[in-house]
């Protein structure tokens, strides 16, 4: 069973230089090298959070891990878009070869609203472990810049299919 | 996080086989892979390592019907733990909201928020799924597709709902 993500080229990451929050900024470009240079099989996930520890040393962590959920909250937007462009053009390619409608775009439209409430849901139940309950701990925004990045590759994945 | 898998090609080649013909589903391979995994590897690269060997080694493992119940065999392992870890984890939010009522405390309940981001998980499997499914059309691929998403979301939560962070 192959796992269709890691054949995928990282087309989206370029033009995207600084991703900013609070005076401080991540870098785009630790981002994707880390992400280039991975190896088909492993784990996206080791790269996402690279970017704010960076930031981190010479900035405030709270306000860096910000940035770096700013950078996947835009690299998310994109890839959904991309989604859906895919997604309509199999919609409307099923209309005029007369098949079987799959009303692809408003799945993923179902989809991803569902996948907003799941994140905000699954941190807001993180966020009542750590004693500060803020939604500003470190714990919350890491739940936040987690699962924000592994819906952004799901995206970015499914819109490359063919 | 990766719930689809490629099965077009053997989708169309499988010959079909009734139910009693195909053995059920150890998960010995998913639970060796998580025993040898490596410090640096994520567990979630072990989610499907029993339903593969399911398909390998099962006459028509690789039909529709075949991959669809391999595949599902594994769902339900997966379903058995996250219905134990959510018990396990429920038990324990459950328990520290008496503590903190009964000291007083105004604290968010842990195992109201437990319950919201577990309902929140299942819609959200439920309708990336049928997103899935969509994406096969009405094609033979949309049935084994879904129940492989379905099987991923699950193992997923499963092993999330395992972590030690959310019953300590």
């Amino acid at each position: 069973m192959k796992v269709l993500g890691f054949l995928l080229g990282l087309t989206v990451l370029s033009g995207v230089p600084l991703a900013q929050a609070e005076g401080v900024s991540v870098s785009a470009d630790l981002i994707g090298s880390c992400l280039s240079g991975l190896e088909r099989e492993k784990d996206k996930r080791i790269c996402v959070g690279l970017a704010a520890q960076n930031c981190a040393q010479s900035g405030e962590l709270s306000a860096c891990l910000d940035a770096e959920i700013a950078y996947w909250e835009a690299r998310l937007t994109v890839g959904f878009g991309m989604a859906l462009d895919r997604a309509q053009g199999k919609d409307s390619d099923a209309v005029s070869l007369e098949l079987e409608t799959r009303d692809q775009a408003v799945a993923l439209r179902t989809a991803q609203d569902s996948w907003q409430a799941y994140r905000r849901a699954t941190c807001a139940f993180e966020q009542t472990l750590w004693e500060t309950g803020a939604a500003s701990s470190p714990e919350a925004q890491g739940c936040h810049l987690y699962l924000t990045a592994e819906q952004t590759f799901y995206l970015e994945a499914v819109a490359l299919i063919e | 996080m990766w719930k689809i898998v490629t099965f077009s090609a053997a989708v169309a080649t499988g010959v079909a086989v009734s139910a009693e013909e195909l053995t059920s589903l150890s998960p010995a391979a998913t639970e060796r892979c998580l025993a040898e995994m490596t410090e640096n590897q994520n567990p979630t690269s072990c989610i499907g390592s029993s339903a593969n060997l399911c398909m390998e080694t099962t006459e028509g493992g690789w039909s529709t019907y075949g991959m669809s119940h391999c595949l599902d065999q594994e769902r339900q392992y997966w379903d058995d733990r996250l219905n134990a870890a959510y018990k396990n984890v429920r038990t324990k939010r459950k328990a520290t909201d008496t503590e903190m009522a009964e000291l007083g405390s105004a604290a968010p309940s842990q195992g109201d928020a437990l319950k919201k981001m577990q309902r929140a998980w299942i819609a959200y499997r439920d309708a990336t799924c049928d997103y899935e499914r969509s994406l096969w059309g009405g094609g033979t691929g949309g049935g084994p597709a879904t129940v492989s998403c379905l099987m991923y979301l699950t193992a997923e939560q499963a092993l999330y709902l395992e972590a030690d962070g959310l019953v300590d």
